[in-house]
């Protein structure tokens, strides 16, 4: 053992692949990292399925995933048209019910406030383009559920003015201005018993 | 994670021969593609990483090794996209895999009744006569792999990965559970061994 020459410094240079030390322990060191070609084309096939199959199976699940959420904000923005068109309904028709015993220059609660919005939005009612029209949707929804291929005309346009105007009311305690009675009076029938 | 490179390892300087076919370079690249799913990058890959797993393995787990080695490249496989890291990281990060899988097997073995007794290949191989004395300009890789595999179990793992595998110290250290100061000590000893054994002499303790 002490007649080694082998030192720590050496030893460690010669394991990173240095020729140097001992010309003997040189050899042994690098026969055993030589000659290393890849020859088993079985191996390899196996291998490469196998990566191939989980690329795949990556895959798909990226897919699913964002089906589902496109999925989940339409149904978030259906909820949202629902609700919205019995608000609708109630401030537009006085209807019987909690919201509907609130005086209107009263203390006004978030649900009534958001109410103006909604009417004054497209003459077409909610139950002729529901998507085009009263969505009192935080803008989070919006990309989701607007479809793709609808056509950006002039209605869509319409209604997203509404939505500045909502942030302006809620935001300020504005006495709400009596809304436009013609859609959303034909509105409530169809939009307020589902929900009830 | 602990298979990214260490800054101490970034001036290392260039692997033995055989090892480092491709330029790390492009192995890097290679790396980076195959986790977006190209194959033909993980062919290269596969190539460069696999004969040295395979010699590797062969220290851990004999005849077993080629069946370790495909145990551990569907692992490789499947998760290659999650890896962080370089390709120095990459290659201890395969050979960790390859390691628990041929513990695995080890285990296994162990519960059945031993048949195939010889854990290492190499240990039946020729008698030191046959290997140490023939020309050493001739000496094969099978000789010069079996001369190591008659050092300690844990030196002769240690030295593969180093000089076969192409690990530093400090990624040895993380792939066998030691540390990197117990790893180079036992490089250390094991040369010594190894040159005492190509002299013929008895070794040293």
């Amino acid at each position: 053992m002490n007649d080694s020459r082998l030192d720590a410094e050496t030893a460690e240079r010669m394991l990173r692949g240095e020729a140097t030390g001992s010309p003997e322990l040189a050899a042994v060191l690098a026969a055993a990292a030589s000659g290393l070609a890849a020859d088993d084309p079985k191996g390899e096939e196996a291998a490469v399925a196998a990566f191939r199959e989980a690329s795949r199976a990556r895959q798909p699940r990226a897919r699913r995933l964002s089906v589902l959420l496109s999925l989940k904000g339409a149904l978030i923005g259906l909820l949202l048209l629902l609700t919205g068109g019995v608000a609708v309904a109630a401030t537009a028709q006085h209807l019987p019910g909690p919201l509907g015993h609130r005086h209107p220059d009263g203390d006004r609660t978030p649900a009534i406030s958001r109410t103006y919005e909604t009417p004054s939005a497209p003459r077409a009612s909610p139950l002729a383009s529901p998507r085009a029209s009263s969505r009192p949707s935080p803008g989070r929804n919006a990309p989701k559920t607007a479809h793709p291929g609808k056509p950006h005309h002039t209605k869509h346009k319409k209604a997203k003015k509404p939505k500045k105007a909502k942030k302006n009311k809620t935001g300020h305690a504005t006495i709400p201005v009596s809304p436009p009675r013609a859609g959303p009076v034909k509105a409530a029938p169809g939009l307020v018993p589902p929900t009830r | 994670m602990w298979w990214v490179s260490h800054a101490e390892d970034l001036d290392r300087p260039p692997r033995p021969a055989g090892v480092g076919t491709a330029r790390p370079e492009d192995l890097d690249e290679a790396l980076r593609s195959a986790r977006n799913g190209d194959e033909v990058a993980f062919r290269l890959l596969y190539r460069e990483i696999q004969p040295r797993l395979l010699r590797y393995v062969r220290t851990l787990a004999g005849d077993e090794a080629e069946d370790v080695t495909s145990e551990a490249w569907l692992h490789i496989a499947k998760d290659i996209a999650s890896f962080e890291g370089d390709i120095e990281g990459f290659r201890g990060w395969t050979a960790t895999i390859a390691r628990h899988r041929a513990l695995d097997h080890l285990r296994y073995r162990k519960r059945r009744p031993v048949e195939n007794a010889p854990v290492n290949e190499f240990r039946e191989l020729p008698a030191p006569d046959d290997t140490e004395k023939t020309a050493l300009e001739s000496l094969s890789t099978h000789a010069a792999l079996a001369l190591i595999a008659r050092l300690p179990p844990d030196q002769a793992e240690i030295i593969v990965l180093r000089v076969v595998v192409g690990l530093d110290a400090t990624t040895v250290a993380k792939v066998v559970g030691k540390r990197a100061g117990a790893v180079r000590t036992a490089a250390h000893r094991g040369l010594r061994r190894l040159e005492h054994l190509l002299k013929d002499q008895e070794p040293p303790q």
